[in-house]
């Protein structure tokens, strides 16, 4: 018997078997869903950072146009929308006014819009300028040294993650400009995650 | 992982640049095979065409619908050129009624249209799992294999090249199986057959991915999923081999 009659002879066994081979792989099938979510481990109380959905956000400390400073750690609890951005950058300015009527809108909601200027690949006197035809609540802060964008894995500019009151990454946006109405429907899931 | 390509001042979306290629690759293989199902290139092209337009725009009208406030105070947003303001299911969806409408106009069998584009829909899915590998979406669960790769502080499987290479030999098998046996075969057969490889796929290698959507009793809501479609595809493409077997001695 050569190869081809063999396959054909094997395959017509298949097809004459058809229900009970099916049977036995959807009943494997499963067993094996089943053993795999015996196998899901505990929820980890205490997940490690780090800039990807699902994951809490790394730490930082930086300092305000004012010079105070701002510590993520004490704004996690509230439903953060932090945004990475350059005077240089024609997208980061096209999207800026929307994040500011994003934190007009949504600051009695208890929104924290944080604009984190790359000064790094920045400069200090472009930046200012920039930063003074926006006004508060959308709170820029300095990142002299590329520390925090560096944590944050910053590849590309704008870079937007949405953080929610459970203090976990929900979404990274690379690129803009950001789309108003997307930001809209990510900050109404935050808030509306955030309630009680 | 590599969400961007830097060529100069451009930041490039790898995972769109590597759909792209998976969808341009799956329309030649396609092209290739269309006249030996008595469709010409430009019959698949313009079948091709209507599907990503009709799918483009039913996945975009049905992410406004769910989310219309949002769009309400922004109108403009409604042409955003942003992939995130897409509803995957309602793009499926409109695809598909269309895909349903042209059948019936043309009178080409549905049939011999699923099966004319499986060599594509297999190249974009080995794509899909490429373009998640670049994006980081859809890791793998920690471990401690020879091949782990080091992702968000753990060594883990490789989850996405897992599925990616089980796509790539489906696609091999889909295409062989297609250049030799197509004559004889029912319509849908082909297409039937990359649903049950790909389900089945689905369901062993989702329990090796860390954050897949779980539901009540910690079940993974893709393998559910993957084994109804499984059921389904394996009733239907049974009936279509007996038919091909039927008759022989």
């Amino acid at each position: 018997m050569n190869k081809a009659s063999y396959t054909l002879s094997m395959l017509k066994l298949l097809v004459k078997n058809w229900t009970m081979f099916s049977l036995i792989l959807l009943a494997a099938g499963v067993v094996w869903i089943a053993w795999t979510a015996s196998q899901i481990p505990a929820e980890q109380s205490k997940m490690k950072a780090y800039p990807h959905k699902g994951f809490p956000p790394p730490d930082f400390t930086l300092r305000t146009q004012t010079g105070d400073e701002i510590h993520l750690a004490d704004l996690l609890g509230k439903p953060i929308l932090l945004n990475f951005w350059a005077s240089w950058c024609p997208p980061c300015r096209a999207e800026m006014p929307i994040l500011e009527k994003i934190s007009e809108e949504y600051n009695s909601a208890n929104l924290v819009v944080l604009a984190v200027n790359t000064t790094y690949q920045d400069t200090t006197e472009g930046a200012t300028r920039f930063m003074n035809e926006f006004s508060p609540p959308l709170l820029f802060l300095w990142d002299m040294k590329g520390d925090v964008s560096h944590a944050y894995q910053i590849t590309a500019l704008p870079t937007t993650f949405f953080i929610g009151s459970e203090g976990l990454i929900t979404d990274v946006v690379i690129g803009g400009p950001i789309s108003e109405a997307l930001l809209r429907v990510h900050i109404e899931n935050l808030i509306e995650a955030s309630s009680p | 992982m590599l969400p961007t390509l830097q060529a100069g001042p451009l930041a490039i979306s790898t995972p769109g640049i590597v759909l792209l290629f998976g969808l341009y690759f799956g329309l030649l293989l396609s092209e290739r095979r269309a006249p030996s199902r008595g469709l010409s290139p430009n019959r698949v092209y313009q079948i091709s065409a209507i599907i990503l337009a009709s799918g483009l725009v039913g996945a975009r009208l049905s992410y406004i619908l769910l989310n219309w406030p949002a769009f309400r105070a922004d109108l403009v947003s409604i042409f955003s050129l942003n992939y995130k303001l897409l509803d995957p299911w309602g793009g499926f969806m409109a695809g598909l009624v269309i895909l349903l409408g042209y059948s019936r106009k043309t009178g080409l069998p549905l049939g011999k249209i699923f099966d004319t584009f499986t060599p594509t829909l297999s190249a974009l899915t080995v794509a899909a799992h490429l373009a998640h590998f670049a994006s980081g979406s859809g890791f793998g669960i920690p471990a401690n294999v020879p091949w782990a790769i080091e992702f968000l502080g753990a060594k883990r499987h490789p989850f996405q090249i897992y599925e990616a290479v089980t796509g790539l030999l489906i696609l091999i098998l889909v295409f062989r199986l297609d250049t030799q046996q197509q004559a004889k075969t029912p319509e849908g057969t082909l297409f039937l057959t990359f649903v049950t490889l790909s389900a089945a796929s689905q369901l062993f290698w989702e329990a090796f991915r860390a954050d897949s959507p779980i539901g009540y009793g910690g079940l993974r809501l893709t393998q559910i999923t993957a084994w109804i479609i499984l059921s389904l595809s394996l009733w239907l493409l049974g009936k279509r081999l007996k038919l091909i077997y039927k008759n022989q001695p």
